[in-house]
Order: C-alpha cells, then sequence, then structure tokens
C-alpha cells in the first residue's frame, strides 16, 4: 500500500497507519459491508466504542455503529458508491477517510490506527491508494463498472446485446467469458446454465434458462460476472453468474440523455458464404441499428425518499438479399462442382425489424436508520415484424440472440418465415435491509416477480385463432419438400427473369434444387412465464477466535409455464412429391407435425393447437461460516441445500430433485498480512436449476398424429388433408389404419433420478505490483459429474429420463465434460487518467456433453437435447467440444487526455483473439430419424481446428465539462476495425447422402477413429481425403470413399463437397456513433 | 427483534406442498415397435366337440399382439393380434376390411404398488374379410384376452406383460396363459439379446430388450414364431411374471 504523508490544518482527521484492504463476499442483492479492525497507534491494542459514521452521496442519511471489544467495526447493507468514513473517540484524534469506492456486494476492510490525542499537536491526514488485492473471498471474476463502460467500446451493434446493449452482453470482458448462440458462455459450460440477476432477482426465463430480461447496461450501476468459487448463498447454477445492479436516486439530481446509432452503411464488406451446387445465394447485412433514452435520479425527500427512472426506446433493421442462378450444363468450375451463372435481375431484398422500449422506476425509502426499503420495477417490451418485413427472431428461435439464419431466407418462402414477434419481460421486486444489536445482526428480505410474454404468430396478423381459415396466413400449412425439383415448384414469388430462364424449356434440367419450407408459416407459439421468488438471508457477527460472519438464509421460487403451439394451418408437412408416399399420389404429404390424439381408431381429435401449463417449485436453504482465523486467514465454510419439484400440464408431480446438498469450503490467504497479496483454494459441488421446457414439452406429453396423405394442404387445409385423403398404412404394424399416434405418453422418468451436478475447485493468487494495479494467476477445474437427458433404448420409439450411465440408462455412456483453464491477468483500476485490464486464458474442454443446447444444431432443450437420445450416436463422441478453446487473449487500455480543463479525450483500446475450435467429420442418421450431424465419422474434433479470430476495437471521445457534474460527450466505438473475416463456422457433414451401394444406408462411425490412422478399407492411406468432383462414366460425379455402415459394413459414400467450407465468418467491421449529455 | 420462526414456516409450507411421490402413468407399448410377442402355454384341454385337439390349437403357441391407447385420457388399450389378421391367396397377412379384429378394454391412471397397470377385460377381437377380398374368414377365428397385467413402472415402460387369452377356431377353443415381451429381437446367439451396444463387434445397436429382463436366445420360442431354422427369439430365462434381474 503506498502511503503518501500530507500535513494540513483544520482538516481534523489523523491516522498513522490505513490498510484498506478489499474482500469480497458476493451477498445476495446490491448489499456491501465496510469494516475493520481500529488499533492504538501507541500501544497497538484494539480500541472499543469508536464512533464509525459512513457517509455518502449513494447513502440516505448516515450509518453509525461503534467498534467492539476487538476492535472490530461492521458497517453493512451499504449500496455501491463513494463513501467517507469518519472514526471519532474521546482521548483520540478524529480520523476521516474519504473517496472510499465500494462496489456492489462487497466488503471492504479498512484497518486503521487512531493517534492519542496527547501525542502530537498537528493534524495529520494520511491518504493512501486502496489495496486492491480482495483478500476476504475465493470467488473469482470481474466486475464492469462505469469507468470500464465509458472507457470502451463494448456490446458490438449486432451482437449478442442487440440494439439495447444488454447487461450480459458486457460480460464478454471477463477472462473465461465467451458469447455462444444463446448468450455468454462462462468457465465452458452453456448460456443457459448461468444465474442472471437484476438486483438480486433471478431473471433467467424459467422455461429455457436464458437471459429473460435483457435489461441495457444504461440503467445498471456496474455488472459482477462471477465465475467460479462462490458461497452458498449463490446457488443452482452449473455456469456461472452475471449480476447486474441498477442505479439508485441521490441527494442531488443527476441522469443522462443519449442516443446510438449504428449505419449498416459503413460496416465492412463480408466475405460471401459460397455453396457447391446451389441455384440460390444469399447474404444477411445490418441496415441500421441504435438506441436513444434518458434517466433521471434525485430525491423527493433529502436523505429518506430517493428515485431513479429510465427509458430507452431502440430499434434494429437487418437485410436479407439474394440472387438466382442457373446452371450452365455440362460445364464445371474452378473446384470441380457443376458450374452456375448468375440469373440477370434476379436480386431480391427484405428487410428483418425489431423494435424495443425499456423503461425503469426505483424507490429507495429509508425507514430508520436500521431499516431501509428499496422497490424496483423494470420492463422490456420488444416486437418484431411488420406487414412486409421479416421478424429479426422467428418462433422456435425466440431466444436466439441472433437474427435467425440467412437460410431462414435464400431457401424459404416469405410466407413460411413471416411473423410478428412480441417478447416482453416484466420485473417487479421489492428488498427490506435491516439491522438489529447495533448491526451485528441482519436481515435481508427480498420478494420479486419475473413475468415473461414471447410470442411468435403470423406476420399478416391473423393470430392463432385462424389456423383453420385458409384466407388468413395463420390458415396455410408449411410444406418441406425432401426431394429436388425445379426452384419455381416451391418459390412462388421470384423475379421475372428467373421465371423466364427457370419456367422455359425442359424445366426437369433446369434449376434444380430443394427448398427449406414453402407454404405458410411454420412454427407459431405463445409462451406465458411467472416466476415468484422469495429470499430471507440473517448475518450474525461473532467475534471468537477472531472473527465469524455467519449467515444462514432460506429462499425458493414457483415458476409457471404456459405454452401454446401450433402450426400454420394446424399442421406441418413433409412434401415427398408426386408418388412420393404411394403410387399415384399427385403429391404424397406426410404430417411432420400435427397436435392431436386419436379419440378412436383413425379418428384424429384435437384442432391442432396443443396448450400446456406446467409449474416449478425450487426451495433452497444455506447456511455458512466466513472465518477471519485471528485475522490471519480466512476460511470460508458453507452447506446448501435445494429441493427442484417440476409438475406436469395435469398439476401432477412429475420429476423431484430433493438432495441437492452443495457443500463449499475455501481460504484465503495473504502473505504479506497488508493487503497486498492473497494465496486461495476453493472447493464447491453446485447443480443445475432445470427449466421448465423438460416438463412443458417430455414430463407433459406431446401428442401427435400422423398420416399419409394424397392432398395439397396449401389449396383444402387441414380438414381437406384428412380421413378421406390418408392412405392406409404403408406396413403390416397398422394394417387398414390410417393415422398413427406419436410421442403420446409422459416420458417416464427415472424413480432414482439425481440432479445435474458439477464439482468445481479454483485456486491461485494476487499481487498488488502498484498501487491500484495487481497480477494474478488463477486455475480452474470443473467437472460435470452427471447430467439429466432423456434417452431412447429402443431406436426412437420410446423414450425415459434419466441420467446417462446411471440408474435405468446404465445401457448409455455417462455424459462427461471436464474444463481446464489456467489465467494470468493483470488489472488497474481507473486512476491518474488510465486504466487497464490484461488477460491470457488456456483452456480445456473436453468430453462428450456439451450442455444444455446443441451447438451444432442450435437446438435449445435444456436436458431434452436430440444429443444423448440413442446410444449407438454416441461413439466417437469424446473429444474437445465446440467450446474448447485453447487460447484467449483480452486487452483493454484506456487514457483520459486532458486538453483543456474542461475538455478532454478518452481512447480505449481493446485487442481479443481467440484460438479455434475443433472440426468433426460428421454424417446424417436418417434411418434412426434424427438426420444431419448425428454420426461422428472420426473421433469428435479429428478434422483440426478454425484459424484464430481476432479483433480490434476502440472507443474515441470528446468530453466538454459543463459544470461540476455536466459532461457532453460525442465519440464513435469501431468494431473489428481491420474488419477481419474469419471463419468461425465451417460445414462439418463429411456424408449427406445414403451409401451408393447396401441400398442407401447412413453412414456409421470408424470407433476410435482418428485421421492420420483411418484403418482400411476405410477412407485413403489412413486418412479421410477432401471432397470434390471427378469425371466418371457418365459426367462429372462426386468423389467417394468407403466407410463403415451402422452394421461396420464397408459401403461407398459420395463426399460432400462443401465439408470444411465457411458457413458464417466473423463479424464485420462497424462503427457506433454516440452522443451523450450526462448532469 | 426477528422471530426465527418467520424463516422457518414458509419453508415448512413449501416442503409440505413438495412432498410426495412422483407421478407415474399406466404405459403401453406402441404399434410402432413392433408389437409385443406373446408366448402362451395351454392352461387346459381343447373343447368343442370331435376334431378339436392339439392340431387346431397346440399346447404352447405364440402371437404378435400390438397395442395401442385412444381418447383423451389415454384410458382405452386395444389391441390387435397378428394370427387374426386375414391373409391372402398365397398365405401372407392382408389388410383387414374393417376394425372389427381389434379388442378393446380400459386401463388404470397409475401402476398399482408393484408398478403394475392391468386390463381386466379385453372385447373379443374377431378375424374379419380381408380387403383384397371381400369374403368373411373361414373357419371364424377370434381372440379374448383377460387379466392382462403390463409391467409400467417407469423403468420398464410397459414392455413386459402377462396375460390370459382365449383362442377359438371354428367351433374349437382353448385358454392359454403367458408372458409378452416387446421388442420382438431376432437371434443367432445370446450376445445378439445383450442389451448394449457394441460397435467394435458390429453392432450398432443393442437389441432393444430392457437390460432389466433376464433373457437369452431361445431357439425354440424362434421356431414357435416362424423364424428360420436357426434363428431364435431373445426370450424370458423363466416363465412367472415379472421377470426382472435380481
Amino acid at each position: 500500500m503506498f502511503v503518501r504523508l500530507i500535513r494540513s490544518r483544520g482538516v481534523g482527521a489523523l491516522a498513522l497507519a490505513a490498510a484498506l484492504l478489499p474482500s469480497v463476499v458476493l451477498a445476495q442483492g446490491a448489499t456491501s459491508v465496510l469494516t475493520g479492525n481500529v488499533v492504538d497507534t501507541q500501544t497497538h491494542a484494539p480500541v472499543p466504542d469508536v464512533v464509525v459514521t459512513a457517509t455518502s452521496p449513494s447513502l440516505q442519511g448516515e450509518q453509525v455503529v461503534v467498534t467492539d471489544s476487538t476492535g472490530l467495526y461492521r458497517i453493512p447493507q451499504l449500496p455501491p458508491g463513494t463513501y467517507t468514513l469518519r472514526f471519532e473517540k474521546e482521548t483520540y484524534r478524529p480520523y476521516t477517510r474519504t473517496g472510499i469506492d465500494v462496489a456492489a456486494d462487497r466488503t471492504l476492510r479498512l484497518n486503521l490506527e487512531l493517534l492519542p490525542e496527547a501525542l502530537e499537536s498537528e493534524t495529520i491526514v494520511i491518504t493512501g491508494a486502496a489495496p486492491v488485492v480482495d483478500v476476504g473471498s475465493s470467488a473469482v471474476g470481474a466486475t464492469i463498472n462505469q469507468d470500464f463502460l465509458r472507457n470502451f467500446a463494448l456490446s458490438r451493434a449486432g451482437g449478442i446485446g442487440g440494439a439495447v446493449r444488454s447487461f450480459d452482453s458486457i460480460a464478454t470482458a471477463a477472462p473465461q467469458a465467451a458469447a455462444d448462440l444463446y448468450g455468454i458462455s462462462i468457465s465452458g459450460a452453456t448460456s443457459p446454465e448461468n444465474s442472471y440477476l437484476i438486483d438480486g432477482l433471478s431473471v433467467n426465463n424459467p422455461a429455457y434458462g436464458v437471459l429473460g430480461t435483457p435489461l441495457t447496461v444504461e440503467f445498471l450501476d456496474e455488472v459482477n460476472v462471477i465465475t467460479g468459487g462462490y458461497m452458498p448463498e449463490y446457488g443452482r447454477t452449473t455456469g456461472g453468474a452475471v449480476s447486474g445492479v441498477t442505479k439508485s436516486g441521490g441527494n442531488e439530481f443527476h441522469g443522462s440523455v443519449w442516443g446510438t446509432f449504428t449505419p449498416g452503411a459503413l460496416q465492412g464488406r463480408a466475405k460471401t458464404v459460397t455453396t457447391a451446387g446451389a441455384v440460390v445465394s444469399g447474404k444477411r447485412e445490418l441496415y441500421n441499428i441504435g438506441d436513444f433514452g434518458a434517466t433521471l435520479g434525485g430525491y423527493i425527500i433529502k436523505d429518506k425518499l430517493w428515485f431513479f427512472a429510465g427509458i430507452q426506446p431502440s430499434f434494429t433493421r437487418y437485410s436479407y438479399t439474394r440472387q438466382f442462378y442457373i446452371e450452365n450444363p455440362g460445364q464445371t468450375d474452378a473446384d470441380g462442382n457443376q458450374a452456375y451463372s448468375l440469373i440477370p435481375n434476379s436480386d431480391q431484398r427484405r428487410f428483418a425489424d425489431e423494435k424495443s422500449f425499456q423503461f425503469i422506476g426505483k424507490l429507495t425509502y429509508l425507514i430508520s436508520s436500521d431499516h431501509r426499503l428499496s422497490l424496483t420495477v423494470t420492463g422490456t417490451p420488444t416486437t418484431g415484424g411488420s406487414d412486409a418485413a421479416f421478424s429479426v427472431r422467428p418462433p422456435g428461435g425466440l431466444a436466439n440472440r441472433a437474427p435467425f439464419a440467412l437460410s431462414g431466407y435464400t431457401f424459404q418462402t416469405f410466407n413460411s418465415n413471416h411473423y410478428l414477434t412480441n417478447d416482453t419481460a416484466y420485473d417487479l421486486s421489492g428488498e427490506l435491509n435491516s439491522s438489529f444489536l447495533d448491526k451485528k445482526l441482519l436481515l435481508d428480505v427480498r420478494l420479486g416477480w419475473h413475468h415473461q410474454l414471447d410470442e411468435g404468430a403470423p406476420g399478416d396478423g391473423s393470430g392463432f385463432d385462424n389456423i383453420h381459415h385458409l384466407n388468413t396466413l395463420a390458415g396455410i400449412p408449411s410444406l418441406q419438400p425432401l426431394y429436388v425439383s425445379n426452384v419455381l415448384d416451391f418459390e412462388d414469388q421470384v423475379p421475372a427473369s428467373v421465371r423466364d430462364a427457370c419456367g422455359t424449356g425442359d424445366r426437369t434440367t433446369k434449376c434444380q434444387t430443394t427448398w427449406n419450407l414453402y407454404g405458410g408459416p411454420n412454427f407459431l407459439e405463445r409462451q406465458t412465464l411467472d416466476s415468484f421468488q422469495g429470499k430471507a438471508t440473517l448475518t450474525y457477527l461473532l467475534a471468537a477466535l477472531g472473527h465469524h460472519v455467519i449467515k444462514a438464509g432460506v429462499d425458493g421460487s414457483l415458476s409457471y409455464y404456459e405454452h401454446l403451439k401450433t402450426y400454420g394451418g394446424g399442421a406441418w408437412y413433409f412434401d415427398f412429391g408426386p408418388g412420393g408416399v404411394a403410387p399415384g399420389n399427385s403429391l404424397g404429404v406426410q404430417e411432420a407435425r400435427r397436435f392431436g390424439f386419436l379419440s378412436d381408431i383413425d379418428t384424429p381429435t384435437g384442432n391442432g393447437i396443443l396448450t400446456v401449463k406446467s409449474k416449478s417449485v425450487i426451495i433452497g436453504g444455506f447456511v455458512q461460516d466466513s472465518w477471519s482465523i485471528l485475522d490471519k486467514v480466512t476460511l470460508n465454510v458453507g452447506l446448501r441445500w435445494d429441493g427442484q419439484y417440476l409438475y406436469d400440464k395435469d398439476g401432477l408431480l412429475a420429476m423431484k430433485l430433493g438432495n441437492e446438498w452443495s457443500p463449499r469450503i475455501g481460504f484465503v490467504w495473504d502473505p504479506t498480512q497488508q493487503g497486498r497479496s492473497k494465496i486461495f483454494a476453493n472447493y464447491g459441488r453446485y447443480y443445475e436449476a432445470i427449466p421448465l421446457d423438460i416438463a412443458d414439452r417430455a414430463l407433459s406429453g406431446e401428442s401427435l398424429v400422423i398420416a399419409n396423405h394424397d392432398c395439397d394442404p396449401r389449396v383444402v387445409g387441414v380438414a381437406g388433408c384428412d380421413l378421406a385423403t390418408a392412405n392406409r398404412g404403408s406396413n403390416i404394424a397398422r394394417p387398414n389404419v390410417k393415422w398413427r399416434n406419436l410421442a403420446v405418453d409422459k416420458t417416464a422418468v427415472d424413480p432414482n433420478l439425481q440432479p445435474t451436478t458439477n464439482d468445481e475447485v479454483v485456486a491461485g493468487g494476487e499481487y498488488e505490483v502498484f498501487p491500484s494495479a495487481r497480477v494474478g494467476v488463477s486455475y480452474t477445474y470443473r467437472n460435470l459429474v452427471r447430467t439429466i437427458e432423456d434417452m431412447s433404448a429402443d431406436n426412437g420409439n420410446t423414450y425415459f429420463v434419466g441420467n446417462p450411465g446411471e440408474g435405468i440408462a446404465t445401457s448409455f455412456p455417462k455424459a462427461t465434460r471436464t474444463y481446464h483453464a489456467v489465467t494470468v491477468q493483470f488489472t488497474k483500476n481507473f486512476s491518474d487518467l488510465w486504466q487497464a485490464q490484461v488477460s491470457y486464458t488456456w483452456a480445456q474442454l473436453r468430453g462428450n456433453y456439451e450442455g444444455l443446447f446443441v451447438n451444432g444444431t442450435g437446438q435449445l432443450d435444456p436436458n431434452i437435447n436430440a444429443t444423448f437420445d440413442l446410444a449407438q450416436l454416441l461413439v466417437n463422441q469424446d473429444g474437445p467440444l465446440s467450446g474448447d478453446i485453447t487460447h484467449t487473449i483480452k486487452f483493454f487500455a484506456a487514457k483520459e487526455f486532458i486538453v483543456t480543463p474542461v475538455l478532454s479525450l478518452t481512447l480505449g483500446l481493446t485487442y481479443t483473439g481467440a484460438s479455434g475450435p475443433p472440426i468433426s467429420y460428421t454424417g446424417p442418421s436418417n434411418e434412426t430419424g434424427y438426420g444431419p450431424g448425428n454420426v461422428y465419422i472420426l473421433e469428435r474434433g479429428q478434422g483440426g481446428r478454425l484459424p484464430w479470430v481476432h479483433s480490434v476495437d476502440a472507443r474515441l471521445a470528446l468530453n466538454l465539462r459543463l459544470g461540476k457534474d455536466s459532461v457532453i460527450s460525442v465519440g464513435v466505438d469501431g468494431f473489428n476495425l481491420f474488419n477481419f473475416q474469419n471463419p468461425i463456422r465451417v460445414d462439418e457433414e463429411y456424408v449427406v447422402l445414403p451409401s451408393l451401394t447396401g441400398g442407401g444406408r447412413d453412414p456409421g462411425p470408424i470407433i476410435n477413429g482418428k485421421q492420420g490412422s483411418v484403418p482400411p478399407p476405410y477412407g485413403a492411406n489412413g486418412n479421410l481425403p477432401r471432397g470434390g468432383v471427378v469425371a466418371g462414366p457418365n459426367g462429372p460425379e462426386l468423389k467417394t470413399v468407403v466407410l463403415p455402415d451402422p452394421d461396420q459394413q464397408p459401403q461407398t459414400y459420395a463426399i460432400n463437397p462443401n465439408w470444411g467450407r465457411a458457413l458464417q465468418y466473423q463479424a464485420v467491421r462497424s462503427f457506433r456513433f454516440t452522443a451523450r449529455f450526462t448532469f | 427483534m426477528f422471530k426465527p420462526s418467520f424463516l422457518v414456516v414458509p419453508l415448512l409450507v413449501m416442503l409440505a406442498a413438495c412432498g410426495g411421490e412422483v407421478n407415474t402413468t399406466c404405459l403401453v407399448q406402441r404399434p410402432g415397435l413392433g408389437g409385443y410377442l406373446f408366448v402362451m402355454d395351454r392352461t387346459g384341454a381343447v373343447t368343442g366337440g370331435a376334431g378339436c385337439d392339439d392340431s387346431v390349437l397346440p399346447p404352447r403357441l405364440a402371437d404378435n399382439l400390438r397395442f395401442d391407447k385412444l381418447g383423451a385420457e389415454q384410458r382405452e388399450v386395444v389391441f390387435r393380434a397378428e394370427s387374426m389378421l386375414p391373409t391372402d391367396a398365397d398365405g401372407n397377412p392382408d389388410f383387414p376390411a374393417s376394425t372389427g379384429d381389434v379388442g378393446r378394454g380400459q386401463i388404470g391412471d397409475s401402476p398399482d404398488a408393484q408398478g403394475v397397470c392391468t386390463v381386466p377385460t379385453f372385447t373379443t377381437a374377431n378375424a374379419v374379410a380381408a380387403l383384397s377380398d371381400g369374403n368373411p374368414p373361414n373357419p371364424p377365428r377370434s381372440v379374448t384376452l383377460t387379466n392382462t397385467r403390463f409391467l409400467s413402472a417407469p423403468e420398464y415402460q410397459g414392455s413386459q406383460a402377462e396375460s390370459d387369452a382365449t383362442y377359438t377356431i371354428g367351433s374349437c377353443s382353448a385358454s392359454y396363459h403367458g408372458l409378452l415381451l416387446t421388442p420382438i429381437a431376432t437371434c443367432a446367439t445370446d450376445a445378439d439379446c445383450n442389451p448394449f451396444a457394441d460397435p467394435a463387434n458390429g453392432r450398432a445397436a443393442g437389441s432393444g430388450v430392457n437390460p432389466l429382463y433376464p433373457v437369452s436366445c431361445n431357439m425354440e420360442v424362434g421356431a414357435l414364431y416362424g423364424q428360420d431354422p436357426g434363428t431364435g427369439i431373445c426370450w424370458f430365462t423363466g416363465s412367472t411374471f415379472p421377470q426382472i434381474q435380481k
């Protein structure tokens, strides 16, 4: 610690040595603590009965305590802010310490020595920079505060934060945190496994586990990212915790007005995704994105009743364009594939739109010096789509943070992807902080309600009530063709040039393609979610062989999920083409999904709409002790218990997880005993909070009816594709029966089901190298003990829910996921006009279980993904997982340059670099019905790795100070300044077609196969060769390779020429312009 | 001053609300699995007069029964027996012209304490004319199931059952009792009945038979079910219900 002695008159404060020792005890809610020991500078004996007073612009009134017999004082339940502490006692010189920055959920330790009055006649003020080493906690994480938000370009436009710049998007600044498809991956886990909190209220989506309230950073004071090592107060997460603390009012009025705009016209040029053998190509670009808003905080009654309010409208528009091509007969391109020519004037463009309006209102009421009440309400209503525009996120992908995939425009009709969306979250929470026994006994009580509505309805506004009215978009079913044909057979909205080129002459050889979907809208849904939460925590300070901070608490939540699901026209059809189902059929179709049941043989019943109501009850309790042993070493010990109970659509208990005991133990030791260093270690067991999707789909059953038909459902509707047009069963299993049931039963659950369990060890050390700066190294180990998944032992006919490898699922391999990470980090807090944060992480993520969603397909069905459904598809799946990123570098450096006393320039530079994830050789499992990407031909990750991804970002802002607290800033954030365009996703399907021999089989796994040692007769020279086109006896044909089929018999397969080609590149360069007035 | 009871009371209330056993439903495997193999032994003599003997209704019989559940509450159970299916001129199974060959019964909501769900009686399933033929079966045939008990606990999912049955052909009738098992897995050796996949040795998938059932490759049952010589069926090693590995 650096101490600077200043002789000054009249200040009346004095001390000789003051050590400010920040220690982190991650409490629930926005409550922080200032604590420390006071000793006599002469005798070094503890000084009891010292009156300690805390004041702050963030604090209503003042908080006063006295030191105990050991000289310890403790001021709890403080909101974040900058504090002044004053120490007074007769016969001692008063001492005042200013500028103590207290972040949320922190305990700062300020030890000091008081000078007896008789000792000196001068007043001495000691100032010193606060030590930055957290010596009280073994929790690992990062805090992104206002300094960081002001100085760096964060939350890239078009990234997961969206136009609102949601608070979780800035968590990527923390080591061991990275963006994934649905949010932030922390320490190798998937984003739905995290706990998302705003002022201690859980804002997870109760059905899917992802973030439910994407609240803007503009309403928040700071964001804490906790990556591991936390106390039992935090439970029910196998990922990390991302916790936002909202701003509050004060005894002075303050606020801001701002606007940001990112024009798509200034974006860098994007690399085009090329696919061999395509009649249509497409491009998706950000068109524009922006937000504006205002916040105001202040008082209604000074020191008694404060308020904070804010609004933020925002908008997003993406542009989707496509062009059409036609075959050049007999010609091949440079790669040896069929050559195509662009059809002139075939450009088509549509937009995807989304608008949001966020708001916040907060009251803080000081009932008395020992009791404070705060109430917060937030809202994030968001709508998407219009008459002529797509929504940014369609139903079935409402939880996506990115806009819908390009193929949803390129290879689909507009009507089949045209939706109006509504995603709204409202949160209401209240917190009571009370203290008793001179603040030795604390009570914190929180009650909250999280409400969500997520809806995807037909784009013409016809809603859910018109699915049987063919004259509305809602009434038109969608069809998925499973054959190749002329593009005009699927797409009816094409430019005239395409109609001329593809529609004249021999249509059977021109413009041959398949299509994702045509007809009307596909999946339609409305999700209504409510989570009622309550928590009460008692804290007691006990002096015994040092000091104990003993906490105990209970918490619980009651969550409800109502899910309306249907399809356009009431059903989605597979289209097998003319004669595809039975000879003579003009259009052979079969329901892919139609909700209903058989009331009698061949009697489908139900209107195609399924509404399911499910609920869960979660309760927990914990006890913990943070024991400062003789004030030398801190031992953190605790035990947590949780119980989770899920109820099906009939209100019956369907899943019970009641044995969730979570021990935690850790220590923190400061070798210097001066708050300049620490060595720490922590062990903890964690359990997953099971989202309600499993209760909605598996535990309640999702009854479907299916038949084969000879009809066009777009013309006659579902009613016309009913019994009269249904064919008899195509096999002896259903003689004379046209309709069959699927997935009717509630999925059976292993009676000895155990919860998803993760063990974690963190260890490391930190050292303060100079004021406000520290270096540290940490090691994190996480091991998945078991998980919950649905499985089928009979090739997909029936399913059950269990723990793979245990209980009734012993015929399945265990789910494994092991994470190791070493992080080296340097952090300099903002002081002397500059700050920096540099980290390097080496990590390894191995196993056969990715988490609560499947990276390859994007399926988000927590604990009932397709991954573990069939044991035979798990072969070769052990290896480096999609989140296995070996090297990650994050560099942040910012400086404020003073130009004149009222003008300054802020420059913040960021570099992030990450090595690439593994690439695999996969193939389809169509015989089981599971489709592409489900067979691992070689061991996972044998296809090499994607290249490094780099990004250089910068913020440049000009700040004009108008008054004491008033500043106007204008600036620009540049993301990916050098427009690096490395691929971030490639095609991993090595085989897409059935075998050319053996009757058309799926590919099978080469058991424990590795590139370089592929055994004969498979592959070529020990490897799986790349694909391409070779001259064949009948013209150009795809290269082939010998692979095993599922029965391990050698067969010949055509190699996918697109294997290894990029499917997606990193986001292009973009610029966000900002203007802000802060007062 | 706080009272600790206010923390304890809501916890106890929630604990009380969450207690209790997990609900389970009565499960019956659907036709898509290929049906249940019903291997039964005659429990008495063949009745019906002259000509009614072992050649008409033998002492040991095998049949394939396909079950399904109907209705909003999924309480109605229907079955169709392969032996009741009409045949074409070449003796191959043909499509029935009506659904009169389906037997119907009612099953309970949840398994009993032993994990069993019972259908006390089914209506009689009568063989009907073939769709391609139109002539009523001659002689008439029917089967009636009674006291059909499915092992429906979550770890078994209704894949094993036992039942009484009465088979009638013309004027001849006999009563049987036996076990039912699905899926019907053919085999050459006991290794083929292994429920665990063994891709390294060419078995991409397990037999599909529940690992908790003691089964072996049974050639006699294979012959009873009309398999080629050398092809057996994975069948229970014992004859009492339920057959569960200890």
